[in-house]
């Protein structure tokens, strides 16, 4: 689990300064099968063999039984966004379906039967649109998914019947967040039927100027209608983040360069670092390269360490379990190696 | 009975993901939750784990006795716990739910794909009764003939 590969994190793709990450999510469920926050364990089984036995025909896709998963493996697979806390902390019989480089992710037996995503570096959502709807109309072929003329595809909530569709990105807003302007941008999104949410969606707080930019209509518009809108959308988000970048180069040149490269030297040499301290250093040093204020950092290692510096991954990273305060140190010793290793 | 509760001793807030969970909370189907204290205090004001104001938006009373023939759950538990419990409530409930996705999505008809292998029966199309007309009256069937032209009028004088 600790060698997962995960493309969204090692490849770079279009936008790859501002979008760290573009995912498209359909939900589906099994018809004649109660939605599994209702459904029986005994049915909620049948439901994980029909799914898998269809999905394991997918060429070299790996199937995770997470009843045998460790906790500390399950909350890795969150923080990479594999899957979702509930789906780690859940006690259902479940199981994840993996892509050989994790692009795409099957959660069956979460809220619903069936969540597919596919997540890829970048702004990127035509090409996640196309890749998860593959592997959907794959499954759909044998799966006789739930669906009703009138409502389409049947969800267990239903904010995500009719497509079943959501679309997300994951932006860094530093410009926009250092004129102070993210609280407007939220609002306009929010009257575009858009939704800004934390990093690990539903619920969860953002860190480090990262937030989540969502769909929140699934039945009415088609799937290419929302997929297009939530494009232009970001595409209009990225000109004011650039915009604001660019500003903030013209007026306040050597105070940006001075917060770019105090983060550089705190994230070289500290030796303890909570998750909040790291994400905002972190965020800063992604400004300071995407501006070239930095050199010779690649773009890809700070993403690499966004994700590694998450408890999970740091209890991965030392072989043993670590109460808070040790996390820190870990962190804080993580982050120095990663910066070392890449000057050498 | 509750699902056995797994050990947040490695873990983060499921709801934050900035602090240690330090306390579980079960939700109403007894799946456990791992949440740090301030996450853990809001999620037992709101009631609910996500979703907060999903109940206001599915408010047409229904009376009591109209349970689900699925899965015999009640309008008034599907408002309680925001998820529908099987796929034909959506059939059961259907003009109550027209109004809930108006309010969550400004529409109340699906305009997006259909599946690949639909999962009721087929629904015949203008195409497909044709070829069975000209199969019909290939074979001098002609009653199914007959049958057969008047339903494809039918479908298409309905067509705009």
């Amino acid at each position: 689990m600790k060698d997962l590969q995960c493309a969204w994190l090692g490849e770079l793709g279009p936008q790859q300064g501002v979008v760290l990450s573009s995912r498209i999510r359909l939900a589906r469920n099994l018809d004649g099968y109660p939605f599994p926050p209702s459904c029986r364990p005994g049915s909620l089984s049948d439901v994980l063999t029909l799914v898998t036995d269809r999905a394991s025909q997918l060429p070299d896709y790996t199937v995770v039984d997470m009843s045998r998963v460790h906790p500390v493996e399950s909350h890795l697979l969150v923080e990479r966004h594999l899957i979702s806390p509930a789906f780690a902390a859940s006690t259902r019989p479940r199981s994840l379906i993996l892509s050989p480089d994790s692009r795409i992710a099957l959660m069956c037996n979460e809220e619903d039967h069936l969540r597919l995503q596919c997540l890829v570096p970048g702004l990127q959502f035509s090409e996640a649109w196309k890749q998860a709807s593959e592997v959907e109309e794959f499954l759909g072929q044998t799966l006789p998914f739930a669906f009703d003329e009138q409502f389409g595809y049947l969800t267990s909530c239903p904010s995500n019947a009719g497509t079943g569709l959501r679309a997300s990105a994951m932006l860094h807003l530093p410009g926009l967040a250092w004129i102070n302007a993210l609280e407007n941008i939220f609002q306009q999104v929010g009257q575009l039927g858009l939704t800004v949410r934390g990093l690990y969606g539903e619920g969860t707080q953002s860190a480090g100027h990262l937030v989540q930019v969502s769909n929140q209509v699934t039945l009415g518009p088609s799937e290419e209608e929302i997929v297009t809108k939530i494009n232009a959308v970001c595409d209009q988000i990225i000109h004011y983040e650039c915009s604001a970048r660019r500003q903030l180069l013209n007026e306040q040149r050597l105070v940006v360069e001075d917060r770019c490269w105090r983060s550089l030297a705190i994230l070289r040499e500290a030796r303890i670092l909570d998750a909040n301290e790291a994400m905002q250093h972190i965020s800063m040093l992604r400004l300071g390269v995407d501006l070239a204020l930095i050199p010779a950092l690649p773009m890809a290692l700070l993403n690499e360490m966004l994700v590694r510096i998450r408890p999970a991954g740091l209890q991965m990273e030392s072989g043993h379990e670590l109460a808070p305060a040790e996390r820190d140190v870990v962190r804080a010793r993580l982050i120095r190696q990663m910066l070392s290793d890449n000057q050498a | 009975m509750k699902a056995k509760v797994p050990k947040p001793c490695c873990m983060y807030c499921q709801r934050c993901q900035m602090q240690p969970a330090s306390r579980t909370v079960h939700d109403q189907w007894g799946q456990p939750h791992a949440f740090c204290e301030m996450c853990a205090t809001q999620v037992q004001v709101f009631g609910t784990l996500q979703k907060m104001l999903l109940p206001a938006l599915m408010q047409p009373s229904l009376p009591a006795q109209q349970s689900c023939p699925g899965c015999h759950i009640s309008w008034q538990q599907l408002q309680q716990q925001s998820h529908l419990g099987c796929p034909q409530c959506y059939r059961h409930f259907r003009a109550a739910l027209g109004a809930t996705m108006t309010r969550l999505h400004g529409h109340t008809q699906h305009g997006g794909r259909h599946p690949a292998r639909p999962a009721g029966p087929e629904k015949p199309t203008p195409a497909s009764v044709q070829q069975q007309l000209d199969q019909a009256v290939a074979e001098q069937r002609f009653e199914d003939a007959a049958e057969l032209r008047d339903r494809l009028r039918g479908m298409q004088e309905g067509s705009p």
